[in-house]
């Protein structure tokens, strides 16, 4: 039994790690080969995650099958951005195996806090993948950019830990226990407007602000902006996926057990942080130039609508966040993607009007931007818009019409900037030199046309996401 | 009876070989107009069966293609024609085809991917008039935009850039509103399928805000007035290809959404606001028709020219409401003026497009005072483009004026002041056409501009065969008649019955 546990993706994540650190010593003249050890490590736990177990022996740890695909698509979009992040890096000349080390320990990070059962698993997992962030936002020494965005994310993220566990604390004060499923009991057994009662809401706004700021969500994105511009691409790519996705979970799961019984107190504040970080992210976006920036804030309205539909408590309404999860990493990872293979005068793209004229000198890239901008513009035929759809329909079946408006006004503003982009690589005039550094970008190519397909036959993804919640939750909100 | 998927051979053929051509970046220019000319032919001689197939006598949904699509939500792969979609898909079919042509003789920069886009629209026009699920419908109505903001932005004139994003965020605002119209109604449904939505018992309140959000959506691409701002710029900086499909097909989906969401669904607010919608359309042929007088831009004078004209369609539209209680026939007589009107504004506009193009070409401009005195070198150009002037300002014998007389007529049935309004417009047009034709046809050419050569062959059968039509449907509009017939009576019907 217990040997059985030593394969959890987890556990032989962790162990590869030191081994990769030991052959990267003594290959340091061959990195190529180390980082196909490092591709291997992620398949043989994804092998063991899709195959998992599915296990209980720890009260604070759990292994479900609802959790292993959620791993399998943690490392399955640590493949995809490590393989991006090899190429870029080594284009860059700052090629060390240790920035793929970290990551893989952000990536257990994320593990642990879908799995974690209780509080203190959580804050760890939390804090080992802030950790790994912090070394990697701050792995360009030579920009000042990149320090001072790990300087920011650092204090701000220990800041936000610190709330963290004031929360947890105020949770374990008034209800004796940090394991999920006794403080939903516990819960459950409070009366309204007792003293314990007031005192969990203290908890539970505070865990909410904490991880809203993980999230990245309104009023707590100031730091989305700086570190996405600061960071390496393909730093940005990691950030602005795995993380997200992980947050996600660790909602799903404290929201909708612990804290079920007082969903009519959070859930009004998860719809007006919804709506907040919908409309910041698509206002402030119109003025950027900066492409990251503007990636940053598409990025935060995008969150937004994980959010909303988080707070529309519904069984729509979480069917819908799971899907636009998944959409917006898969889209996430198409436009980084891209900018992490396009230079412009042999450094980075940094500005927007860096891609003027792309569609002259490399069409096919055009073509692929195209598809993933329309795609997070929620333009039909591509995914993006039944993502968007499906939230809407979530809204309206809950009889939120007025947001659903507000939503959609957002929308068309939010196609505003994706339309510059557009614009700039089609109809404006090459100016700078754009040179695309590799021609292998099969993974890319599939990465945005999956963008298109999973458009026109969306109903995969749409069973597998309502496969997943049904395996989460056997019951209805 | 027809078991065969012909609905989707139309849709996905040209989507699919159009995808080709634009990805295919290589493909020489004699190859890749080749291919556009026989898949449009091709599309035009389905859609010609398509007609012959098409049981006039039945007023039911023909050619029913229904899979479940995503099943989660209940939406279906649900295609289906009546005879409004038969009647659009031919005018999209002879369209393309009759661009193909024209294209063919030209130069453009990356040809294969320019006549790609042509295709693409085609197919998602095709699955616009056919789909029957309200999602369906949306998505092609959406997909739309991608390939004529390409065409614009990438192939158009000088201030194409802020012509393109004014366009594209103009009318995607207008068709998240219907988005949410269409989702609320769903949940009241429980099913996508437009039929559904006919029997739903709304409320008034309900029923007045969805019809706003359609009213917002498909006015603005119709376009109606005061949201038509977005045409004349769109027009301007299109490439003549561009502008034709724009004014004689995409114009047209405004108008076929308005009657086939609309009408039968918000019956009862429509009732209540008809009068002011009627002063909006009066509005749009009255006033427009006084811009258009006043431009110095051909493209723009034909472009609120278009305006105008779609100021019948949706009079006749919305007539329909305001006779619903008292006269029958007038209201069936007043749909079936819009569309008949849509389809001849479709062909003479497509023509008057291609003229303006055919001088541009020339003498690189569109202004007024830059052209003079055609005539004198272009005398077979200058006939035929009087004749589609004439058409335009509702010549009898000619098609433009079948749909304006039928839509008279049943202004008149309603309001003898409505009827004298809509009247007073075929002065008005004939005054701007006629201006028009008198300066750059029969202007003194004073400037002594020169360069101006006869068509080629290809323009000259483009214009012929455009001509011939709008003379066969002006003076037997008959054909036209039989296939729509059924559809507006049945619908009338229905209406007046989920009313009583």
């Amino acid at each position: 039994m217990i040997f059985n546990l030593l394969f959890i993706p987890e556990i032989i994540l962790s162990i590869g790690v030191m081994i990769i650190i030991v052959i990267d010593l003594f290959l340091q003249s061959h990195k190529g080969i180390t980082f196909k050890f490092i591709q291997l490590l992620l398949l043989l736990s994804g092998y063991y995650s899709i195959n998992g177990q599915v296990s209980s022996i720890y009260q604070s740890y759990e292994l479900s099958e609802f959790l292993n695909v959620i791993k399998f698509i943690l490392l399955f979009g640590s493949f995809i951005i490590f393989h991006y992040t090899y190429k870029h890096l080594k284009y860059l000349n700052n090629l060390k195996i240790e920035y793929f080390t970290i990551s893989i320990l952000g990536l257990i990070g994320t593990m642990i806090m879908i799995s974690a059962n209780s509080m203190l698993m959580l804050y760890l997992g939390i804090e080992l993948l802030s950790l790994s962030l912090y070394a990697l936002i701050g792995f360009n020494k030579n920009s000042s950019l990149s320090s001072e965005a790990a300087i920011k994310y650092y204090v701000l993220g220990a800041m936000s830990s610190g709330i963290l566990l004031f929360g947890i604390s105020l949770i374990y004060g008034f209800t004796g226990s940090i394991i999920y499923s006794d403080i939903a009991e516990v819960i459950n057994a409070t009366e309204m407007n007792s003293v314990e009662y007031l005192g969990i809401i203290f908890g539970i706004v505070f865990i909410t602000a904490s991880l809203c700021f993980k999230f990245g969500a309104a009023p707590f994105h100031m730091w989305v902006p700086d570190i996405y511009q600061g960071s390496l691409v393909s730093t940005t790519t990691l950030l602005s996926t795995l993380p997200k996705i992980a947050v996600f979970i660790v909602f799903l799961k404290l929201y909708y057990i612990p804290f079920i019984s007082m969903k009519s107190m959070w859930s009004d504040i998860l719809l007006f942080v919804g709506m907040l970080s919908i409309v910041i992210g698509s206002i402030f976006a119109l003025t950027q130039t900066n492409i990251k920036r503007l990636l940053a804030y598409s990025a935060i309205s995008n969150i937004g609508f994980i959010i909303l539909a988080l707070g529309i408590v519904s069984n729509e309404g979480i069917q819908a966040s799971l899907y636009y999860t998944i959409v917006y990493s898969l889209t996430a990872l198409a436009s980084f993607g891209i900018i992490t293979h396009i230079t412009c005068n042999s450094h980075g793209i940094e500005k927007i009007s860096d891609l003027s004229g792309l569609s002259q000198t490399h069409p096919y890239y055009a073509i692929l931007i195209l598809i993933t901008m329309l795609s997070s513009a929620g333009i039909p035929p591509m995914i993006g818009f039944h993502a968007k759809l499906i939230v809407i329909t979530a809204l309206i079946d809950s009889s939120y019409i007025i947001l659903s408006v507000i939503v959609v006004i957002m929308t068309v503003i939010s196609a505003y900037y994706y339309l510059k982009i557009i614009k700039t690589i089609y109809f404006d005039s090459r100016e700078d030199l754009i040179s695309v550094y590799s021609n292998d970008s099969l993974i890319l190519s599939l990465n945005s046309i999956s963008l298109l397909i999973l458009g026109i036959f969306p109903y995969y993804l749409f069973d597998l996401s309502s496969y997943l919640i049904g395996l989460l939750f056997a019951i209805s909100f | 009876m027809f078991n065969f998927p012909i609905l989707s051979l139309l849709i996905w053929i040209p989507i699919l070989v159009g995808l080709f051509l634009v990805i295919s970046n290589n493909l020489s220019n004699k190859l890749s107009e080749y291919l556009t000319l026989i898949i449009t032919f091709l599309v035009l001689l389905l859609s010609l069966s398509l007609t012959n197939n098409y049981d006039q006598s039945l007023s039911q949904l023909q050619f029913i293609e229904r899979i479940e699509w995503i099943n989660g939500l209940n939406i279906f792969y649900y295609l289906a024609a009546d005879g409004i979609s038969v009647s659009l898909i031919l005018l999209t079919a002879f369209i393309n085809f009759l661009i193909a042509i024209y294209a063919s003789s030209e130069t453009y920069k990356n040809k294969s991917a320019y006549l790609g886009y042509f295709l693409i629209l085609e197919g998602l026009l095709m699955g616009t008039f056919t789909a029957f699920d309200s999602i369906l419908f949306y998505i092609f109505f959406e997909s739309l935009l991608i390939p004529l903001f390409l065409i614009i932005g990438i192939w158009g004139g000088k201030n194409r850039k802020y012509a393109t994003i004014k366009f594209f965020l103009y009318t995607l605002f207008g068709s998240v509103l219907m988005l949410i119209a269409i989702i609320y109604l769903s949940t009241l449904a429980g099913s996508f399928a437009i039929r559904d939505f006919y029997l739903l018992n709304l409320s008034f309140e309900e029923e007045l805000f969805i019809l706003l959000a359609f009213l917002i959506g498909f006015g603005i691409k119709i376009p109606m007035w005061p949201v038509h701002t977005w045409l004349p710029d769109a027009h301007v900086e299109a490439p003549t290809s561009g502008s034709v499909i724009l004014a004689s097909v995409l114009l047209k989906v405004g108008g076929y959404g308005m009657i086939r969401f609309m009408l039968p669904i918000t019956t009862e607010a429509g009732i209540f606001l008809s009068e002011y919608m009627i002063y909006l359309s009066l509005i749009a042929i009255i006033y427009i028709s006084f811009v258009a007088y006043a431009q110095t831009d051909m493209k723009k004078l034909i472009a609120y020219s278009s305006v105008a004209h779609m100021g019948f369609v949706t009079l006749g539209i919305f007539l329909v409401f305001h006779l619903l209680g008292n006269n029958l026939n007038a209201a069936v007589i007043g749909l079936e003026g819009a569309i008949i009107q849509m389809i001849s504004h479709g062909l003479i506009s497509a023509a008057l497009f291609f003229c303006i193009g055919i001088i541009y070409k020339h003498s690189k401009s569109r202004l007024l005072k830059d052209n003079y005195g055609v005539v004198t070198f272009m005398p077979l150009f200058s006939f035929l483009m009087l004749f589609f002037l004439m058409a335009n300002s509702g010549l009898p014998g000619t098609s433009g004026f079948v749909g304006e007389f039928l839509v008279i007529t049943s202004a008149l049935g309603s309001n003898i002041i409505i009827g004298f309004l809509a009247a007073i417009s075929l002065l008005l047009s004939a005054s701007y056409s006629l201006k028009l034709g008198k300066n750059v046809l029969f202007g003194e050419n004073t400037q002594n501009i020169q360069g101006y050569k006869e068509c080629t062959i290809n323009e000259k059968f483009v214009l012929g065969v455009l001509v011939i039509f709008i003379l066969y449907l002006g003076l037997t509009p008959d054909y036209l008649f039989k296939i729509i017939d059924h559809t507006t009576i049945n619908l009338i019907d229905s209406i007046n019955l989920g009313r009583t």
